[in-house]
């Protein structure tokens, strides 16, 4: 009948209309962020001046007994490396990050901040080396292909522990897994290369 | 000779007397109880122009009805309509004899329903808005399940606030030009004085004015419409209040032309349905009016309603599950007495002057001039440098220790957190300490209060004039027109209501900067303020509006159209009465008048597909203002406009298949509306959203402007009604809707510590937050109802009604979906968290959707005819399973970010949990009536 044809004409738009435009709950989307590839601020269960031993992490004294600890400053949680009165004529620390995969995005880069203390000769250094061939083990550290990375550093006459960015360290030749490690070379017995090295606030980024 | 009368209950007794040459039909309306003749009844033969009213005796003669199946309605205000299926003979007229109307029971069911929708509606909080109280006077099916069945869960019929619906009184419009919403509380208590009511819904048409989208409310006041006699009634409840005693008295005209109405109403509680909410309400109504003759009538109607409540505080669920779905943290004791520090006072008792010009008969213009007068006031606690008093106050409830974080560990699982939160105050302090607030004011240095009770005051002058003309251009072609102007002076301060024992209070705002930060008002250094005095903040908004609306109605044998535009104009200024600290420059004097000009134009078809089927469709385009709130966003303390304050869009379309027959009356609709570019402004303290600092435990005052919300409403309706037996009826209804945001509006907070004289304007833009297709929040988004009533011809009658409520939606909070929720702030790169992963944000920033549930209602009453009055009474017992259940909710942005955000989540005990409303568990209202 003409009436059936006009409802059924009326019901099927008004259920077209409804299906076209409905919406799920899981159709929002969320506000937008660049996830950070990796990234460490040396909060997560850290206890002021203990060693430093992160998940993944390497905290390795390649000379003498000094290794990387955990300090708390100012509500604020950092690595710190110190040759001061460890008794040894060179102390060697390394700290190395967990595998990071790179190359998922152009332009990634690394950026981190970095600080010191009674820092008085530029022998008494802070590196950061990147290595594509290290295996995580102790025994590879030091047989591993490390190249240093340029960044901005504390230099003997910055405040003390006043943190400094690194700028942004290009990373964009690389790809696959690498570590990134922070060395610190002092002494112990020498006290014109006995200052404290401060890093926090490690991020890669694109 | 009742039986007689019994056996006419449902059918009409049918006498055919032939009268000559007229083709047509004659009958007699009668009161089913009384058996005297009703006047005034409107005799209709659907879809066409056909009407006539019955005359003094009841009798009403229709004549050039077309020969054949005709259907006759017969109806007046307060009775079941009667559709009549009628055979119509060429040349006769056909004498159906007596029409017994009998009294419309919902009549008793509109004055239960009232306990509902005056508790929350008008408060600040949208989370508990309902659009129940629009619809009490409506016969449709499914209206009429959205207001009695569903109502109490806070459903909106299309998921639309009842901004979008003009509420008039005499044409003139009640909605408040501060927030576009009407203040139920300024005719509460006056049901009987305020039923003559006409309803339209969606943009269908009105003869009073354009209207908004969701429909307009006509509640007619002239005297002499008014059935004269006297009824008076007492209710009682365990609702928002406890009981209520209402009589009322019209007269009817008499000879000399005169006819006059008058009620009251008390409605009390020393405690109602939730802890501590107290509530008295007086109200008066008096309507004169004075037939000069033929053409011209004058009424007078003043309405005066006085309204006090203590409110009920939303909590968390950590609250709830200590203390109860009835907590409430608003009130305390002193002296043996339940003191709420939270009470809603309102006052604005109305007087209008109504001129009634019948032009000729075909046209009448109606004039009215109304001034609205009076204060709305809301109390608050307020303190200085000493603790919050709030029972609930976050750092009171063991969730403070429990959510405890080293960094960005949990240690409030750990001692000492555990045994800490076992001793935390809220376990053993749970209600407002008033005798600790004394004793500290009694023992300050200087005598001062650090505790004071305040009152955010409103008060408002409003002058409305407006005239409608309707006219009957020709058999066919009907118009409307009206003009309405409207002049707002409103008063906004606030106002000191006792010093709890202290001598004075110093006008101080400790959380300013600066000294010039701590001083409200430049212009009065250093005051110390005493009971009655207007401190804080102090200015007067302005409004003047003008809106017109013309209207064609076409009627013709298959189908029915319209068209109808409107134009308003509005503009807005604040005038600051304090200079205030931090707004030096801009605070006092007058802002810049903000000017907003609007169009609208509507449109509609009823095609009739038979006399019992017919297909509707309406569609609306119009611009519309944004309500003054939503202009001046941080007008307590600066003359700021926001900065893109435009009017909304608003478009809207429904469609609906009709079926009416004796038996079986059902309405099937589709709609669909769309909202774009409303703002919506909101204030709430927060800490933690510009300064990261842990230890700043300063509640800041904020201003949240979201601007551009564009909104998504569209679904289906249906209402059903079938008589199954001449005494047993079926309705069934159902609401399917979908109501979302349509995209992603923006963001911005007023950040008053930035304030200073070169920088008058402090906002912090947010950019957008990702709100599109999250849900509107503030109501189920379906409904399903199925009832059956019987109704016995000894006058009594019984229903009973199970309803099934779904898909309502917390209020999600803007802030939290703006960038900014990721970004770390401690971040020295500003680069966002760095555990920050889609997954955990997705469950983060997910919307709550609130649990369905059941409710189940029944209904009954009775009447009885002793010497000529009517004696009866009304019952109802809503939720008779006391199913507990959220009417709604909202998101605390204190948790501004990521991090805080996951790690209150994580702690399984959040301190800054969502708040929730609850609705009514089983309860009850009685009403016991006497007519004469």
């Amino acid at each position: 009948m003409k009436t059936n044809s006009v409802k059924a004409l009326f019901l099927a738009v008004l259920t077209a209309g409804m299906l076209t435009s409905c919406v799920g709950d899981d159709d929002t989307v969320l506000p937008n962020y660049k996830p950070v590839i990796f990234g460490e601020d040396f909060e997560l269960n850290a206890v002021d001046n203990t060693l430093l031993a992160l998940p993944g992490w390497l905290n390795y004294n390649e000379l003498g007994s000094s290794r990387w600890t955990s300090q708390y400053y100012s509500s604020n949680n950092y690595a710190e490396y110190s040759s001061f009165n460890s008794g040894d004529a060179v102390n060697i620390g390394w700290l190395i990050t967990p595998s990071i995969t790179l190359g998922a995005h152009p332009n990634e880069k690394l950026l981190f901040q970095s600080a010191q203390s009674y820092v008085t000769n530029t022998a008494n250094t802070l590196e950061v080396l990147i290595s594509t061939d290290f295996d995580g083990t102790v025994a590879n550290v030091t047989t591993a292909h490390w190249t240093p990375l340029s960044a901005n550093f504390p230099t003997t006459t910055s405040t003390y522990f006043a943190f400094l960015k690194s700028g942004d360290v290009d990373l964009s030749s690389y790809s696959g897994p690498v570590h990134i490690a922070f060395r610190v070379k002092g002494s112990g017995t020498n006290t014109n290369l006995d200052g404290s090295y401060q890093i926090d606030n490690l991020r890669i980024t694109y | 000779m009742k039986k007689l009368v019994i056996s006419t209950l449902f059918v009409m007794q049918v006498i055919f007397v032939f009268a000559q040459s007229a083709t047509g039909i004659t009958g007699k309306a009668v009161d089913l109880k009384t058996q005297k003749p009703l006047q005034n009844v409107v005799a209709s033969i659907q879809n066409t122009n056909l009407t006539q009213l019955s005359d003094a005796t009841g009798k009403f003669t229709l004549v050039d009805v077309a020969a054949g199946n005709q259907l006759l309605e017969v109806k007046t205000q307060g009775y079941k309509a009667q559709l009549l299926q009628v055979e119509v003979v060429a040349g006769k007229i056909l004498d159906l004899g007596v029409v017994v109307l009998e009294e419309d029971q919902t009549e008793e069911q509109q004055l239960s329903l009232i306990t509902i929708t005056e508790n929350d509606l008008g408060d600040d909080n949208s989370g508990s808005e309902s659009t129940a109280g629009l619809l009490q006077a409506s016969r449709d099916a499914f209206q009429q399940t959205a207001a009695f069945n569903w109502g109490q869960a806070r459903f909106r019929i299309r998921g639309l606030d009842n901004e979008n619906a003009t509420t008039m009184i005499n044409g003139v419009v009640m909605n408040k030009i501060y927030d576009g919403r009407p203040q139920w509380s300024n005719w509460g208590g006056l049901n009987d004085a305020t039923r003559n009511q006409e309803f339209t819904t969606g943009s269908a048409p009105s003869d009073y004015t354009f209207g908004g989208i969701l429909g307009t409310q006509e509640i007619n006041t002239r005297a002499s419409i008014y059935r004269p006699g006297t009824r008076i009634s007492f209710a009682n409840t365990n609702t928002n209040y406890s009981f209520r005693a209402m009589a009322t008295h019209a007269s009817g005209m008499n000879t000399n032309g005169w006819a006059y109405v008058i009620s009251a109403g008390r409605r009390w509680a020393q405690e109602g349905y939730f802890d501590g909410t107290d509530y008295a309400a007086n109200s008066l109504f008096a309507s004169v009016e004075k037939k000069f003759n033929e053409k011209h009538s004058l009424n007078l109607t003043a309405i005066y309603a006085q309204n006090s409540r203590g409110k009920s505080s939303p909590n968390t669920d950590e609250v709830t599950n200590i203390a109860g779905v009835k907590y409430n943290s608003y009130w305390g004791w002193q002296d043996g007495e339940k003191r709420n520090s939270r009470d809603k006072d309102v006052e604005e008792p109305i007087v209008m002057l109504s001129h009634y010009w019948k032009l000729s008969d075909r046209t009448n213009l109606n004039t009215n001039v109304a001034f609205q007068t009076g204060s709305i006031g809301n109390s608050r606690l307020d303190y200085q440098g000493v603790n919050n008093p709030d029972p609930t106050y976050y750092r009171l409830l063991p969730s403070f220790y429990t959510s405890t974080y080293s960094g960005t560990t949990l240690v409030g699982n750990q001692e000492p957190y555990l045994t800490q939160a076992k001793n935390a105050p809220f376990l053993t302090n749970r209600q407002i300490d008033w005798a600790q607030m004394y004793a500290a004011n009694a023992s300050t240095a200087a005598g001062n209060s650090a505790y004071i009770l305040y009152e955010d005051r409103t008060d408002d002058n409003q002058w409305t004039a407006n005239s409608i003309l309707s006219s009957q251009l020709a058999d066919n072609i009907a118009f409307n027109g009206g003009v309405t102007f409207r002049g707002l002076r409103s008063h906004n301060f606030q106002n000191l209501l006792d010093l709890l024992g202290g001598k004075y209070y110093e006008e101080t705002d400790t959380f300013g900067g600066n000294y010039m930060q701590t001083q409200p008002d430049l212009n009065n250094l250093d005051r110390k303020v005493g009971e009655g005095d207007t401190f804080g903040y102090n200015y007067i908004l302005r409004a003047n509006t003008i809106d017109a609306f013309t209207q064609f109605k076409f009627t013709y044998k298959k189908v029915d159209f319209y068209m109808a535009q409107t134009f308003t104009r509005a503009d807005y200024q604040r005038e600051g009465l304090y200079r205030n600290g931090y707004y030096p420059t801009n605070s006092f004097g007058k802002s810049q008048k903000t000017t907003f000009e609007n169009f609208g134009f509507k449109g509609g078809v009823t095609y009739k597909i038979s006399g019992r089927q017919y297909l509707t469709a309406n569609g609306v385009y119009m611009t519309k203002a944004p309500s003054m709130r939503n202009v001046f966003p941080n007008a307590r303390v600066s003359n700021n406009v926001v900065a893109d304050a435009t009017n909304e869009n608003i478009t809207s379309a429904d469609l609906s298949y009709i079926i009416r027959t004796p038996k079986l009356k059902a309405r099937l609709t589709g709609y669909f509306a769309k909202i774009k570019n409303s703002t919506e402004t909101s204030f709430f303290y927060a800490e933690g959203i510009f300064d990261d600092s842990e230890s700043s435990d300063s509640d800041a005052f904020v201003a949240e402007t979201v601007t551009g919300i564009d909104k998504k409403q569209m679904g289906a309706e249906l209402g059903l009604e079938y008589q199954i037996t001449s005494t047993i009826k079926a309705i069934a209804s159902a609401a399917y809707g979908q109501y979302t945001y349509d995209n992603n509006p923006h963001v911005r907070l007023n950040q008053d510590a930035l304030a200073s004289a070169t920088n008058p304007n402090p906002v912090v833009d947010f950019g957008t937050a990702k709100l599109k297709d999250y849900r509107l929040p503030g109501t189920p988004q379906e409904a399903y109802s199925f009832g059956l009533e019987y109704r016995d011809p000894k006058f009594w009658w019984v229903g009973a009604n199970a309803n099934y409520l779904a898909s309502n939606y917390m209020d999600v909070a803007p802030l939290l979906r703006t960038d900014n929720f990721f970004r770390n702030p401690s971040d020295p790169f500003g680069l966002p968290f760095v555990d920050a992963n889609d997954a955990r944000a997705n469950e983060l920033l997910k919307q709550e959707k609130f649990d369905d549930f059941y409710l189940v209602n029944l209904t009954g009453g009775k009447s009885w005819r002793i010497k000529g009055n009517t004696i009866g009474f009304f019952a109802s017992i809503n939720n008779i399973f006391d199913v507990t259940y959220k009417t709604g909710g909202f998101e605390q942005a204190r948790n501004g970010n990521y991090r805080e955000l996951s790690q209150d989540r994580a702690s399984g005990t959040p301190v800054f949990g969502n708040k929730y409303f609850y609705g009514y568990g089983r309860t009850y209202f009685v009403n016991l009536y006497i007519q004469f």
